[in-house]
């Protein structure tokens, strides 16, 4: 048997309950796109799975005193759609548009996605940027865990679901200065994990001509979506031009140190496509300022 | 062993009741427990496209899906596209337009223009090719499966009622 | 009937989710079976223990070889295959044990309870490895499986004479056919008799190679063809069908086995890939004087189709041109890597790479533009080939090449902008319709009944290229009658006649040729039997829409069915039967000069690619695709075949390649081996030249594979066009172009010297 039991709960109450009950042997489930295959191909077992996306207060999408809100029973689909996200967070909207294929993208949700714990998800790699926190209820409680803190190691999250239900996922509103980009790379242009993605935020000063913040996740370059901080201190205060772009870009792309892969590329290929595609999408963000 | 469950879908139109082991998977419990062979089986991990069904509306892959997770739900596979001996306005455009080779993607390509259709019903080129993105085709080049759900959706437009095969039949063009 | 784009007479049961592939064929009481495959690339056995699954509850039956009634080695042309190996496994995924339970999950866990006792031997992945002095015996017979020359003329004497020469190697990689249906096969067993169930290309060789491994007369086995799902030269030979009639007989129950996809990857035959040394050496006016041809290839642990492969390859490697020396020599080596065979193309895809490259090479050395230089060499009518073979009239290259120069005119060609690039290249060929040098006639019988339809069997299944729909055509046209009144049976050993193997592209024009012959025969019959009826001459009888009717006096006509009835009274059969076997000459064993097919398909294909020079990555923008068919039977048949192609070829050049690490496939699913989808395709423009074959149904040839050959070279001379580089090895991945444009320096056009490595 693949697993044992399925049950779809209506609420988070009903759901921490059936964990409870399975005593570490249950596992939360949302579209099943990653859990299904790792199950069938006994990367683990598990007896009863529980299947959150019958639950309600976890399918929104909304604004909330300055923080965008997302439930764990959101699919990409919705997310890719949605106008809200759309305005305020174009980088989210368009790397859940690029997940998988459309079918996938029906089914996958975004917390999911980040529960995954992959170094390259596309829903995740924008909520990196955009610094989100995940709401995770467990018999204890609730707690919030920021994105960086979700991954434990590749395809591991920190989030245990054969105890906890991630609920939600929220960012702060960035506002009329704030800009978001997201980019991918990749072998073909549907079904297809990628070679390199990213996201970029920038947010400018009231001057529209300075960078007041700026933040950049990459991946797949380390074992969790990955924030080149050096390159973000360099862009910080700085005047835009197309050399700091440049030479944001390079620094990104020396402190990401990709390594060879037999299905990516090599390092020195992977390093200038981040240098590269990096620089590209700040240029596009900034739109030639 | 663990016992079977109950389970209750609106199949192709109908209410079914059906029990499965709880780790039937909805492609298996299609295929093999209701002899609907027609959704197919191509690499059962999601990376083909070939085993789409539409699932309370929406375009999804049969072989990822628990069985029990359809309680509930209303699923749509190829069979149920249309009565026995008429033929969808989609698969009378795959006939016309020479888009079935092989055919073993056919069904998911079906399926998956039928959700876009029913969802945007004069899509353009771009919107077609993105909606069969995930429905791989080693045949055709997806070239006339694309013109074929291009040419359905013009008809579809134009008059939505089902109609008999004799009667497409004759209307072949010479 | 001829000419028209006919709707696929199979299509309404794929619609409509009713046509039945082999995984979709249950009986009450199944069995089902699993394979379990070694996983080292080389080893002996030296023990198999099944105790523990036969134990496990559900098993029926675990088989190894000792359980083969017949004989244990299978292959086309050299039997060195194991259906379940006994001495030794010689790759990773080479079948040992099979178990056969009541359910899939019973059968998967009785697997991992199989122990094998392996004696590992080194594993050998390269031809160079596999040819060295020193290296393991992958089979008793040595590591070289076939080695065949082509020799015209005096190649040395012809480069001595050339004003320029120039060599490059080309390297073609591994690719994948991925097929959408994984195979599958049920078995039966009632009677005595064996009923198997499985996609085949060649049912009546697979009924008489399983009936050798189960040690029955072929008569006890009987292969229908169920649905196919693709074949592109596969499916055939060791595939599920054997094993389910394996258990099946010895069980005497139904038999069910499916392959997964990672296992399809890892069982199924792969395109051989290809390294290619080539040297031209032409006049300064661009005349091409001769060719040298070196050909290594990598054909796995088996012999499979390696050599077909092989004299498809060294014939059609000096291109579609006429060239007065030749030399190619061609070896097909052994290693412990996955089994190649055969995949569309035989390996000309291959070769056509490397003369097409050479030819752009040639062409921007002495200044002559790509269409140029191939109109002077091109092959035409009355031309001699490599092989000394005198073409007929049906060659039509110019044609295709001129109307790809037209087409690419008419579109033009983008400007830079950005970091892009834009260009276009060609590439031609030509291919060989048929089986190679040796006699292979397609056979067909057709018969009317008392209900004036007509019923054509086929021993050719349809494996979705449209050989159902045409044949029908053929002889619907004949018999003067709508497709729907001409039933097809086609596959099913028990009734349909040995029609050959679905390969070479050869259904349309050696199947065809004897529907049509068939349908001749039958009209002829039936139309003496009309006249009798009429009382009229058969020479003043028409046929049109089911009846006989005089010319001049078209009311006093009779319907088929009447005239059916009319046959059968007068003790005649209602049956017509048609052989064709093209017209041929043996091949010389030592030059392979001779004829060796019956004719030829041209083409010419033009690829519009935008290159990101910053990142190397390439988008294929437009293929313009011209094809000489001889005559379209069915335009939008040969038109989906074009388009089905070019993603082929897309992919084949920029996309694809099976990822070997010692032997194991590091890429076995569809996440990470890249065939393209709907957003990867250009548009694509179809035409089609019709220099109509003489011998051919209604002037018909081929186009399945010919569809596919020009598509990669075409890219790879686009990204020659459009960047100045020149990639000679498949696939031109992304970081591959990277690296070539980060190193290449300015290159001004230099005067060519005598000799020229470019």
């Amino acid at each position: 048997m693949n697993w044992v039991a399925y049950r779809k709960p209506e609420s988070i109450v009903e759901a921490l309950a059936l964990l409870d009950e399975a005593a570490g042997r249950g596992r939360v489930m949302a579209g099943g796109t990653d859990l299904i295959p790792q199950l069938r191909q006994r990367e683990y077992g598990a007896d009863l799975l529980v299947d959150i996306t019958g639950i309600e207060e976890l399918k929104h999408i909304r604004e909330d005193d300055g923080w965008i809100q997302i439930g764990a029973a959101v699919t990409h689909a919705e997310v890719a759609k949605n106008s809200l996200i759309r305005k305020e967070a174009r980088a989210l909207a368009e790397g859940c548009a690029q997940v998988g294929s459309p079918q996938i993208r029906n089914m996958a949700t975004l917390v999911g996605n980040v529960i995954s714990a992959q170094p390259a998800a596309d829903g995740a790699i924008p909520l990196t940027a955009l610094e989100a926190e995940i709401k995770v209820a467990s018999k204890a409680g609730e707690r919030w865990v920021s994105m960086e803190e979700t991954y434990r190691e590749v395809g591991v999250s920190s989030v245990d679901a054969s105890r906890e239900l991630a609920t939600m996922v929220r960012f702060k509103k960035l506002g009329g200065k704030g800009q978001t980009r997201f980019f991918r790379m990749c072998r073909r242009k549907a079904l297809a994990l990628p070679i390199l993605n990213g996201a970029v935020v920038i947010l400018l000063d009231s001057s529209l001509k300075r960078i007041q913040e700026a933040r950049i996740a990459l991946g797949p370059v380390a074992e969790k979506p990955f924030r080149p901080r050096d390159a973000e201190a360099y862009l910080q205060s700085k005047e835009i031009s197309p050399e700091i772009i440049l030479e944001a870009a390079r620094i990104a792309s020396v402190q990401a140190n990709p390594r060879t892969s037999l299905l990516r590329g090599s390092d020195a290929y992977r390093k200038e496509m981040i240098r590269l595609y990096l620089a590209r999408t700040i240029q596009d963000l900034l739109g030639g300022r | 062993m663990a016992d079977l469950k109950k389970l209750r879908l609106k199949l192709n139109g109908t209410w079914r009741e059906v029990e499965t082991r709880p780790d039937r998977i909805l492609l298996d419990l299609l295929r093999e427990d209701l002899g609907l062979t027609g959704t197919k089986k191509g690499c059962e991990r999601g990376e083909c496209g070939a085993c789409t069904v539409i699932m309370n509306g929406q375009a999804v892959l049969a072989c990822l899906i628990p069985a029990l997770k359809a309680d509930g739900a209303e699923i749509l596979t190829v069979e149920g596209m249309a009565p026995k001996d008429r033929l969808h306005p989609l698969q009378q455009a795959f006939w016309e337009e020479g888009a079935v080779q092989c055919g073993y993607c056919t069904p998911g390509m079906l399926l998956s223009a039928k959700a876009l259709l029913d969802e945007n019903p004069e899509p353009g080129v771009e919107e077609v090719k993105k909606a069969i993105s995930g429905n791989l085709c080693r045949c055709t080049g997806y070239t006339k499966i694309i013109a074929a759900i291009l040419a359905a959706s013009d008809k579809m437009h134009k008059e939505s009622r089902m109609r008999p095969v004799e009667e497409i039949e004759k209307e072949v063009p010479e | 009937m001829i000419g028209r784009s006919v709707p696929r007479v199979d299509a309404f049961g794929k619609l409509t989710g009713t046509a039945l592939y082999a995984g979709d064929v249950s009986f009450p009481g199944m069995l089902h079976l699993k394979i379990l495959r070694s996983d080292r690339p080389h080893a002996k056995i030296l023990e198999i223990r099944t105790e523990e699954a036969e134990k496990h509850p559900g098993v029926v039956a675990v088989f190894t070889s000792r359980d083969i009634p017949g004989t244990n080695r299978i292959g086309g042309e050299k039997k060195d295959q194991p259906v379940l190996c006994d001495d030794k496994v010689r790759f990773v995924g080479d079948p040992v044990a099979m178990v056969a339970a009541e359910t899939p999950e019973s059968a998967e866990r009785a697997i991992s309870l199989i122990r094998v006792d392996y004696e590992d031997l080194p594993g050998i992945f390269s031809p160079e490895d596999a040819l060295l002095p020193e290296a393991v015996r992958i089979h008793e017979t040595g590591n070289v499986l076939v080695e065949r020359t082509v020799l015209k003329g005096d190649p040395d004497q012809g480069l001595k004479d050339s004003e320029v020469v120039i060599t490059n190697t080309y390297r073609t990689q591994m690719v994948e056919h991925a097929y959408l249906e994984p195979e599958a096969g049920v078995a039966n067993y009632e009677e005595g008799r064996l009923t198997v169930w499985m996609p085949s290309k060649y049912s009546h060789a697979d009924r008489a190679e399983l009936a050798g491994v189960l040690g029955v007369p072929r008569d006890k086995v009987r292969i229908i063809n169920a649905t196919i799902g693709g074949y592109f030269g596969d499916k055939t030979s060791l595939s599920p069908g054997y094993y389910a009639a394996l258990a099946s007989q010895k069980t005497k129950r139904p038999s069910k086995m499916v392959y997964t996809r990672e296992e399809s990857f890892f069982a199924s035959r792969k395109r051989h890939p290809f390294v290619i040394h080539y040297t031209t050496g032409a006049t300064r006016e661009g005349r091409i004087l001769a060719v040298k041809v070196e050909i290594t290839a990598d054909t796995g642990a088996y012999a499979h189709s390696g050599s077909t492969v092989l004299l498809k390859s060294v014939i059609h490697a000096a291109g579609p041109y006429e060239i007065p020396h030749v030399l190619v020599r061609g070896r097909f080596v052994y290693t412990n890597n996955p089994v190649s065979g055969s995949m569309r193309g035989l390996g000309v895809p291959q070769v056509a790479v490397a003369h097409e490259s050479q030819m752009d090479i040639l062409a921007e050395l002495l200044h002559l533009d790509p269409f140029e230089i191939r109109l002077k060499n091109g092959l035409k009518p009355g031309s001699l080939t490599a092989t000394g073979q005198r073409l007929g009239e049906s060659v039509g290259l110019a044609e295709t090449i001129q109307k790809v120069r037209d087409e690419i005119s008419r579109i033009g060609t983008p400007g830079s902008s950005g970091s892009k690039r834009y260009g276009w290249g060609i590439g031609a060929m030509f291919y060989g319709i048929g089986l190679v040098g040796r006699s292979n006639p397609g056979i067909t019988r057709i018969e009317a009944d008392d209900t004036g339809e007509f019923t054509l069997y086929t021993g050719i299944g349809d494996g979705g290229q449209g050989s159902s729909t045409i044949l029908n055509q053929i002889a619907a046209e004949v018999l003067g009658c709508p497709t729907e009144e001409v039933r097809l049976v086609a596959g099913d050993t028990d009734c349909c006649p040995d029609s050959g193997v679905a390969a070479g592209s050869r259904v349309t024009y050696i199947v065809g040729r004897s529907v049509q012959i068939a349908a001749q025969k039958l009209k002829g019959l039936l139309q003496e039997a009309a006249a009798s009826l009429i009382e009229i001459a058969p020479e003043d009888l028409r046929l049109e829409e089911g009846f006989f009717f005089p010319a001049e006096a078209p009311h006093r006509r009779v319907s088929i069915a009447q005239v059916v009835r009319r046959l059968k009274e007068e003790g005649g059969a209602p049956i017509g039967e048609g052989v064709f076997d093209p017209e041929m000459k043996a091949l010389d064993p030592r030059t392979t000069q001779g004829h060796p097919v019956g004719t030829y398909a041209f083409a010419t294909q033009g690829a519009l690619i935008s290159l990101d020079m910053d990142s190397g990555e390439v988008q294929v923008l437009c293929v313009v695709a011209c094809h000489d068919v001889g005559k379209a039977i069915n335009p939008a048949n040969v038109t989906g075949q074009i388009e089905g192609a070019v993603s082929m070829g897309l992919g084949y050049s920029l996309m694809e390649e099976v990822l070997l690490q010692d032997g194991v496939i590091r890429n076995p699913c569809f996440s990470e081996y890249f065939i393209p989808t709907s957003l990867d395709m250009p548009v694509i423009y179809s035409h089609l030249v019709e220099a109509a074959e003489a011998s051919g149904p209604f002037g018909a040839k081929g186009v399945g594979e010919p569809a596919l050959i020009p598509t990669s070279p075409a890219i790879l001379n686009a990204i020659g066009a459009a960047a100045g580089i020149r990639v000679k090895e498949l696939p031109a991945t992304p970081e591959a172009l990277w690296r070539r444009l980060i190193s290449a320096p300015e290159r001004p056009i230099e005067e060519p010297s005598r000799e020229e490595s470019i």
